[in-house]
């Protein structure tokens, strides 16, 4: 089957669980209660984080909703573009409440954590690029 | 191109230079690590080669061991590659003096080094070879919070052959080099920090120094320090701990020119652990020498903190100029030099 983004993220959230279990508990923690629906490009997805974070449709009333486009996302990956100043300038896109948004950030820092001690996560970042059409 | 005498240093690497491998590794407590680090100075230019095998510990007890490549280009405007090997792409030689890593070697031969590297995703290929003009310098079983490392290094060597690296090509001829080989089991995140300097001269021959400062993770509680200095490839000078005073003044404000991996940027601080400027003296009867190394840009390497999920260890590769005087034996001292300087925040 293709690879989508969300099934990309799927995989790094199995990943992170099976190779960095302390930081896939973390990221879970980090998570909550918050629902959040992200746009990548002309996919849409949701996020759910109970009982683990987990892949869904995307919710009606989402916590946060994010939208980005997969270049972004690259920049920031590779040190090209800061998250901050990628949300000060509208690359990033987050709707939902101060609160909600705050913790989503904490949860993306973790998710990041665990991303840099799963040793499968780098392959998923080249199959990220290829669906992007941003393969170098 | 100055003619180089053979050096009796070869032999002493042949039989004190291979990889030493966790012996012990499924029964010692704290995992194992182990790199092969390559400096070489050439066209205004300084580039960072390294090898290294970490035994990374998995879920239920299993560990595996992790081979690396990095290759980093410092210069005015500093560029950087970073590659991670797969566990199962690598292979170590029984002889325990070559290590594989995909399509790159390192081997440790009679007469000195062989490193080829071949990344093409990054646009990265090199061909050298590393002819030690001095001896190798080794010590034992320092403590790195509950751990312990050890490390040689080779404070001079002649680097020739080739390395692609940014879209450009560069080709040496008896460059001067600088190698270190550090092994040992320890946890990064552990209660340690360090700094390690390595000062080069442009021509062989000429003074090249070795700075070195094993400290807690704060710094306030210093465990050894060195101050080490050679010339015409023989070493002149040894100040070890008492001897040795270092001064810190401000800290370096710019951000990291490079971050490896690059989302490391985004886990770390923008401040830095590389001081403005750092003055490192040595004494004993009859001698004295001091250098200053003044930072002008350092790249930034993020490793995951083995004892907590949620911070990174930093290691800051910090390059300038240094200048360094005294007085050795009655012989003057006072020569101008390129350092690079590497701050490990634990």
């Amino acid at each position: 089957m293709a690879d989508t983004y969300a099934s990309l993220v799927a995989e790094s959230f199995a990943s992170i669980a099976v190779e960095a279990p302390a930081a896939h508990q973390a990221l879970t923690l980090a998570l909550g209660d918050q629902a959040i629906a992200i746009r990548l490009d002309h996919e849409q997805f949701g996020v759910a984080a109970r009982p683990i974070p987990t892949i869904t449709a995307p919710a009606e009333a989402p916590d946060v909703a994010i939208e980005v486009s997969a270049s972004t996302v690259r920049a920031v990956i590779d040190g090209d573009l800061s998250l901050a100043d990628a949300v000060t300038n509208d690359h990033v896109r987050a709707v939902g409440s101060l609160d909600a948004i705050a913790q989503v950030h904490d949860a993306l820092i973790a998710y990041v954590h665990g991303a840099i001690r799963s040793p499968a996560v780098p392959e998923l970042r080249t199959r990220f690029d290829e669906i992007a059409g941003l393969r170098r | 191109m100055t003619p180089v005498a053979p050096v009796p240093a070869m032999a002493h690497l042949a039989t004190s230079d291979f990889f030493r491998l966790p012996s012990q590794m499924a029964t010692r407590s704290l995992p194992y690590k182990e790199w092969q680090h390559f400096v070489v100075t050439a066209e205004s230019l300084r580039f960072l080669i390294n090898f290294s095998l970490s035994v990374e510990e998995q879920p239920g007890g299993v560990r595996r061991l992790s081979p690396r490549v990095l290759v980093m280009c410092h210069g005015a405007s500093s560029a950087s590659a970073h590659h991670r090997g797969e566990a199962t792409n690598f292979a170590i030689s029984n002889d325990l003096r070559s290590l594989r890593v995909d399509d790159s070697t390192m081997s440790i031969r009679d007469d000195g080094y062989a490193v080829t590297i071949d990344l093409p995703t990054h646009d990265i290929h090199a061909d050298l070879v590393f002819r030690p003009t001095s001896r190798p310098f080794v010590v034992n079983n320092q403590p790195v919070g509950a751990g312990r490392l050890s490390w040689l290094f080779v404070p001079e060597l002649l680097a020739s052959g080739s390395l692609r690296v940014d879209g450009r090509s560069h080709e040496f001829d008896e460059a001067v080099a600088y190698h270190d080989h550090n092994w040992g089991h320890f946890r990064w995140g552990d209660d340690f920090s360090w700094m390690w300097g390595s000062v080069l001269p442009e021509r062989s021959g000429d003074l090249s120094v070795v700075a070195m400062r094993m400290t807690d993770r704060a710094g306030h509680r210093c465990f050894a320090q060195a101050l080490y200095a050679w010339k015409d490839r023989e070493p002149i000078a040894i100040f070890r701990d008492g001897q040795v005073s270092m001064r810190r003044s401000g800290s370096f404000t710019h951000p990291a020119t490079s971050y490896l991996p690059p989302i490391v940027s985004m886990l770390t601080p923008a401040s830095t652990d590389v001081p403005g400027v750092l003055e490192v003296r040595g004494s004993s009867p009859g001698s004295e020498l001091s250098l200053r190394f003044e930072a002008e840009q350092f790249s930034r390497i993020g490793l995951p903190d083995e004892q907590s999920v949620d911070r990174v260890v930093t290691l800051d590769e910090a390059t300038g100029p240094v200048h360094v005087h005294g007085t050795i034996a009655g012989h003057a001292i006072d020569a101008n030099a390129a350092g690079l300087f590497e701050f490990c925040h634990g």
